[in-house]
């Protein structure tokens, strides 16, 4: 009977999350962290310090070529520098170290020897200064900070304009908007010091819809305000960047080589505590959703910290679901282990559910239920089984470039195809090399 | 500096989480198998309507045509296996499709070749469910018209019925002696279902009932019956102003034989038919302007199965149309 039901009822895509818990927890320190060094879009750092040196929390353990740093998020000993299985599913080098219960540097060493005076309107000072607390601003990166020769980093320009995400991309993530919530009134500071050290740039804000009554008054002097609907084809973010701008990035760019820094509200915040010299980033925040959860929790941990202990902190077990995926449900990675560090990392979906891998050679019928629910209407009937088949000249007439790989299609289709694997399949063998917001293991 | 971890062997919780998958990791998960059971529950009316009316004989056409069709496809699937399973219901939808445009009175071989060129000719041969260029039932619903002409014959079938309507098809009285045939038969008739036809396909009010269904559901798309209407009714308007004696009016074509289940179950299926608005549309045109031609110029009496298999030919052709990519640029 309830079988029959099912075949009357109308499927729910993913919408925002409603039932959570605002509350911000912080997750304790753990025994032992583990700092991948090696980042998507090609960012890679180089270790400062070496095996069983002393480190404390807040102490700079790498530096990428331009200067941009990571900073230790607990003190303890470096036990080792080896490679690691990140959660961005590509092996990475990374730094290991066990805690000691050491107290944490303070802010005046680590930023001792910088010039305070200058940084409110002196882009080059207050650069050295976010370099220096681990704060690696979209206009720091170069997007790939080595190309694929190793050779020099393209020279960037200057920037255009400045978007803060108020939003993430998945439903299930609600660190930024809940610190947009919490700590209007510093983001607006942080908001007006980008005002000012670009006067020539054009600052704009996502704000979740729910937000409409206050947030204009509150952000309107110091930022464009642009409202987003709750239902994730709303906030896509390459999608909302393109609409906000007027024009579109091609997906496989930096926003940066195209003079536009894209930065989250949480780092904005980071950069705040920055500037004025309080702490360094060593904390994340992490949204924590699953089917069978009762609410979302929201958790502040400190980077490198495995998926165990911030599950074990909030009363969670790990063995409970089946399958742990780092970032949202539409465009997260599925962890095999539950000792993967989290860095920057904004959700951890739990499903608890029978999960089986999907029958990857299900046929297509056909249905449409893909175009029809693609948000830049590519053709995904057709060219998912013109890649299917090798034609993958034929698939390029149809564009399949435009894809944000942001999973619609794959989470509409009755067949349970791996749709977004083929176009991704596809755009790689079309443009020799990864995109932007690709994340590839064989960078070696 | 970069060299590869060695894992130890996952621990028994372990293990459980290598079943990982790649996302995205919340599906709607609809599966190909409700797909086609809702295809089922839209033809229920009619199928209801037909045994009201005939009793055990439609009962008869519907199970052998279910059962022929279940069987052949598990052996198919044994000797030849395929990507299409017997569990996603298409072969199921497909049968009563069949079922809908046989003769009441099919002997049970018929029923069977039938269901062997449906299954193992138009769709297994091609590679299985969503690998067919044309609509399985309709392919072997026209072998066996072109094949046996006289055991398709409807009129012969319903001879013995006791109706107080025309016993003779609809259309075949109109090839045979012109527009005055409309005046034999009632409007009211033709939309329950009185009338001469397959076992359940001319029970044009019942299977409008289904494609309403389909269509609340969005499980076809309103273009596509929307084409199909305009491209015949315009279509038979202009002809019968043209020549009144030959052509009927544009409704008595609307309402008699399998126009609306051809509009609504044939056209529609999702295989054989275009997938965005603009190409579902023209398709639908397409399909309703060569339905009343060949019921006007060729010798076929009800050219459903001929109009449908045309316009699946053109399908790919008008899915050529695309709608423009918004982030399309040279790579």
């Amino acid at each position: 009977m309830q079988g029959l039901l099912k075949l009357f009822k109308k499927k729910p895509m993913l919408t925002a999350l409603t039932n959570y818990d605002p509350v911000i927890r912080q997750v304790p320190d753990p025994d032992r962290v583990v700092i991948p060094l090696d980042y998507p879009g090609r960012v890679r750092y180089q270790p400062t310090v070496e095996k069983e040196d002393t480190v404390r929390k807040g102490q700079v353990i790498a530096k990428s070529p331009i200067g941009n740093s990571l900073c230790a998020s607990i003190s303890g000993t470096v036990k080792d520098i080896t490679s690691v299985w990140t959660a961005q599913s590509h092996h990475s080098p990374a730094i290991i170290i066990e805690g000691n219960g050491e107290e944490p540097m303070s802010p005046d060493e680590l930023f001792a020897g910088i010039d305070d005076s200058a940084i409110a309107d002196n882009f080059d000072a207050a650069m050295k200064k976010l370099r220096l607390a681990g704060v690696a601003p979209p206009w720091a990166m170069s997007g790939r900070e080595y190309g694929d020769d190793d050779q020099e980093i393209p020279a960037l320009p200057p920037i255009k304009a400045f978007i803060v995400t108020g939003v993430r991309q998945e439903t299930t993530i609600l660190t930024s908007q809940l610190l947009l919530e919490q700590q209007a009134d510093k983001v607006a500071d942080g908001l007006q010091r980008i005002s000012a050290l670009l006067p020539e740039a054009r600052v704009c804000l996502t704000v979740p819809k729910d937000f409409r009554s206050w947030a204009w008054q509150k952000f309107a002097d110091h930022a464009e305000v642009v409202f987003v609907p709750g239902n994730y084809t709303g906030r896509i973010e390459r999608e909302l960047v393109s609409k906000v701008l007027g024009y579109s990035i091609p997906n496989r760019e930096s926003y940066r080589y195209h003079g536009i820094a894209v930065l989250d509200v949480e780092f904005l915040l980071a950069m705040v505590d920055a500037l004025d010299g309080k702490s360094s980033l060593t904390q994340k925040c992490l949204t924590i959703s699953g089917t069978n959860m009762d609410q979302a929790i929201t958790v502040r941990f400190p980077l490198g910290t495995s998926i165990a202990h911030v599950l074990a902190s909030q009363g969670l077990n790990a063995a409970d679901y089946t399958r742990h995926v780092v970032g949202g449900p539409m465009m997260g990675f599925a962890q095999f282990s539950d000792s993967t560090p989290l860095t920057y990392n904004n959700g951890l979906y739990l499903v608890a559910e029978d999960v089986s891998p999907f029958d990857s050679i299900a046929p297509c019928i056909n249905c449409g239920r893909c175009s029809r629910a693609c948000p830049e209407n590519i053709q995904v009937h057709l060219v998912n089984r013109m890649i299917e088949f090798g034609q993958t000249t034929e698939a390029r007439n149809y564009h399949p470039e435009a894809c944000h790989e942001c999973g619609v299609c794959a989470s509409v289709c009755p067949a349970e195809r791996p749709i977004v694997q083929l176009l991704h399949f596809c755009n790689h063998e079309m443009v020799h090399g990864e995109r932007y917001n690709w994340i590839t293991g064989d960078n070696q | 500096m970069k060299e590869l971890k060695i894992f130890q062997p996952p621990s028994p919780a372990e293990t459980k989480m290598l079943d990982v998958a790649v996302g995205p990791h919340y599906r709607l998960g609809t599966g190909l198998g409700e797909i086609y059971q809702r295809w089922v529950i839209a033809l229920l009316p009619a199928m209801a309507a037909s045994v009201y009316y005939f009793g055990p004989a439609a009962m008869r056409i519907f199970g052998l045509c279910v059962i022929f069709s279940i069987l052949i496809d598990l052996a198919t699937e044994k000797l030849a296996p395929s990507r299409d399973l017997t569990s996603n219901w298409s072969s199921v939808s497909l049968a009563l499709l069949l079922a809908f445009m046989m003769p009441l009175n099919a002997p049970w071989w018929l029923i069977f070749i039938g269901c062997l060129l449906m299954i193992a000719v138009g769709k297994k041969f091609f590679g299985g469910v969503g690998a067919y260029p044309a609509q399985p039932a309709v392919l072997a619903i026209a072998i066996l018209q072109l094949s046996w002409p006289a055991r398709m014959d409807h009129t012969g079938a319903l001879k013995d019925l006791d109706w107080p309507v025309t016993m003779i098809e609809p259309l075949r009285l109109l090839k045979s002696m012109g527009t005055e045939a409309e005046s034999y038969y009632n409007w009211l008739d033709l939309l329950v279902g009185r009338q001469v036809a397959g076992t359940a396909e001319g029970m044009v009010l019942f299977i409008l009932l289904g494609g309403i269904f389909l269509l609340v559901l969005r499980e076809i798309q309103w273009q596509l019956p929307a084409g199909f209407l305009i491209g015949l009714l315009v279509t038979a308007a202009l002809l019968h102003r043209s020549n009144p004696e030959v052509f009927a009016t544009p409704v008595f074509y609307l309402l008699s034989g399998g126009t609306v289940f051809m509009g609504l179950f044939l056209l529609t299926d999702h295989t054989t038919s275009p997938v965005n608005k603009v190409p579902l549309f023209l398709y639908g045109i397409l399909a309703g302007v060569l339905l009343i031609l060949i019921r006007g110029y060729s010798k076929h009496v009800d050219g459903i199965v001929f109009a449908v298999l045309l316009a699946n030919l053109c399908a790919p052709l008008l899915d050529m149309i695309k709608p423009k990519v918004k982030g399309a640029k040279n790579v």
